[in-house]
């Protein structure tokens, strides 16, 4: 900075304090007062006969409202992005601020923290009970659709003008066993067997289609039982399908294979 | 003079907002409400304008007390700075918003310094201390601080270079600031 330079800028201190330069010369100012500690004082000096011109105008007394307002304007202060994270900046409070009360104000603001803390974790707890109860009842619901669906596809056969039953009865293999097919073209298969042994680990019931002389057909119809021996499934049917005269339950590996492997658990022809 | 006893209150009610003490901006309030509507007013002209100026002076004091450096003057002075460009800004989107709906402009108070009544011996030094300075300082002074004129603003009205309008605001400054060593140092 030349000596020049420094005296233009110094000429400007009047007008910077009355906010009457342009921002760019503002910024440019401010640049300079960073490092010149006589300007800097400079505009202390100016700004304080600035505010002296506030003196000369008479006071007035402002109607009592604008003071009810005021108080009424703080009474909910909006809660400071600082506050809502539960800390207050401690090291944004001023120099003047500790030496002038610092015990007041570190108890007042730390008493202060405090309690927005607690009320902020208890608030967190809430939060995350509800969202937890939340979640629950969100997969209970989803659960109870599946069921509904389920339910709803079942009845949709069982009240299909074209329903064909199979009674199936069960083999030397599974001798207690038992189970019902209904079939509709355009609505699919319907299973439900009950007293079945569990399938051995690794493999799976596999459900065919008989008609006639034709290969017996399984699209992948796998199922397996509860606890209990129990089933009820649906399964899609192709269009196309021929219509079953029997239908019959093997033991295939897990997933299913093309063709029936292994002896029959169940077997029964179209009443 | 301002008694330093007057500042350490008004710095005591400072720490009390930060650490959010409502009743301590009501007792600031209380203690500068009057100097800062009187000159609200007289910069923007319209009461309901300058009420509202005055609450949000306010509350900045209640939001922002902890940015109040001491260094660079009193708690009232910072008050009078904060009320200052509030009210100029108020009064510049005032004149926009008439001048785009084809009003006129109300023209400020015509007062001069010496027409003024004074109140108490702080007024009328510094009454004194600006009517003394030269017609064509004081009255560019008086038309940046009460009507927020621009450097460029007050060169076109004046019919003056920029350089001058510059020097002649500083040196009307200084001068003030001269006559008034004593009575303002704690402003």
């Amino acid at each position: 900075m030349t000596s020049a330079e420094h005296e233009e800028l110094r000429d400007s201190l009047g007008l910077y304090v009355l906010g009457g330069l342009t921002s760019a010369e503002r910024t440019e100012v401010e640049v300079h007062l960073a490092t010149c500690e006589e300007c800097s004082a400079s505009v202390r000096a100016l700004q304080m006969s600035a505010n002296a011109l506030a003196l000369t105008v008479d006071p007035v007394d402002p109607p009592a409202h604008v003071r009810q307002r005021l108080i009424q304007s703080i009474a909910a202060p909006p809660i400071s992005s600082d506050v809502r994270h539960g800390t207050l900046k401690r090291s944004n409070l001023p120099p003047w601020l500790a030496a002038a009360a610092s015990i007041v104000v570190a108890i007042g603001l730390g008493g202060y923290a405090a309690t927005l803390r607690g009320q902020v974790r208890a608030l967190e707890q809430q939060l995350n009970s509800a969202m937890l109860q939340l979640q629950s009842n969100d997969r209970q619901m989803a659960q109870a659709r599946l069921v509904v669906a389920d339910a709803q596809r079942q009845l949709s056969v069982l009240a299909a003008p074209d329903v064909a039953h199979v009674d199936l009865k069960g083999q030397p293999t599974a001798p207690r066993a038992s189970a019902r097919a209904l079939w509709s073209r355009s609505r699919g298969l319907l299973f439900a067997a009950s007293n079945l042994p569990p399938a051995p680990a690794g493999q799976t019931y596999q459900l065919w289609v008989i008609s006639g002389r034709l290969a017996p057909i399984s699209d992948g119809w796998v199922f397996n039982t509860d606890a209990a021996g129990s089933v009820t499934t649906m399964f899609n049917t192709p269009a196309a399908m021929p219509a079953p005269t029997a239908v019959a339950v093997t033991i295939s590996p897990a997933g299913g294979v093309p063709a029936p492997i292994g002896p029959m658990y169940l077997v029964g022809s179209l009443n | 003079m301002r008694d330093p006893d007057d500042i350490r209150r008004d710095l005591a009610l400072l720490a009390r907002i930060v650490a959010r003490d409502q009743s301590a901006l009501g007792e600031l309030y209380d203690r500068h409400s009057r100097l800062l509507f009187g000159l609200i007013l007289r910069i923007v002209r319209e009461r309901g304008d300058a009420e509202e100026v005055l609450q949000e002076v306010f509350v900045q004091a209640w939001t922002r007390a902890d940015t109040y450096n001491a260094g660079l003057g009193s708690p009232v002075g910072w008050l009078i700075g904060i009320a200052r460009n509030r009210a100029v800004d108020r009064l510049r989107s005032n004149t926009v918003r008439a001048r785009a709906e084809g009003q006129t402009i109300p023209a400020p108070p015509v007062e001069t310094p010496e027409a003024q009544t004074s109140t108490n011996e702080l007024r009328r030094e510094v009454r004194g201390a600006l009517a003394s300075l030269p017609e064509d300082q004081r009255e560019l002074i008086e038309h940046a601080y009460f009507e927020g004129l621009t450097q460029s603003e007050l060169a076109a009205r004046f019919r003056l270079p920029l350089g001058t309008v510059k020097t002649r605001v500083r040196s009307g400054l200084l001068g003030l600031r001269a006559l008034l060593q004593r009575s303002v140092s704690e402003l």
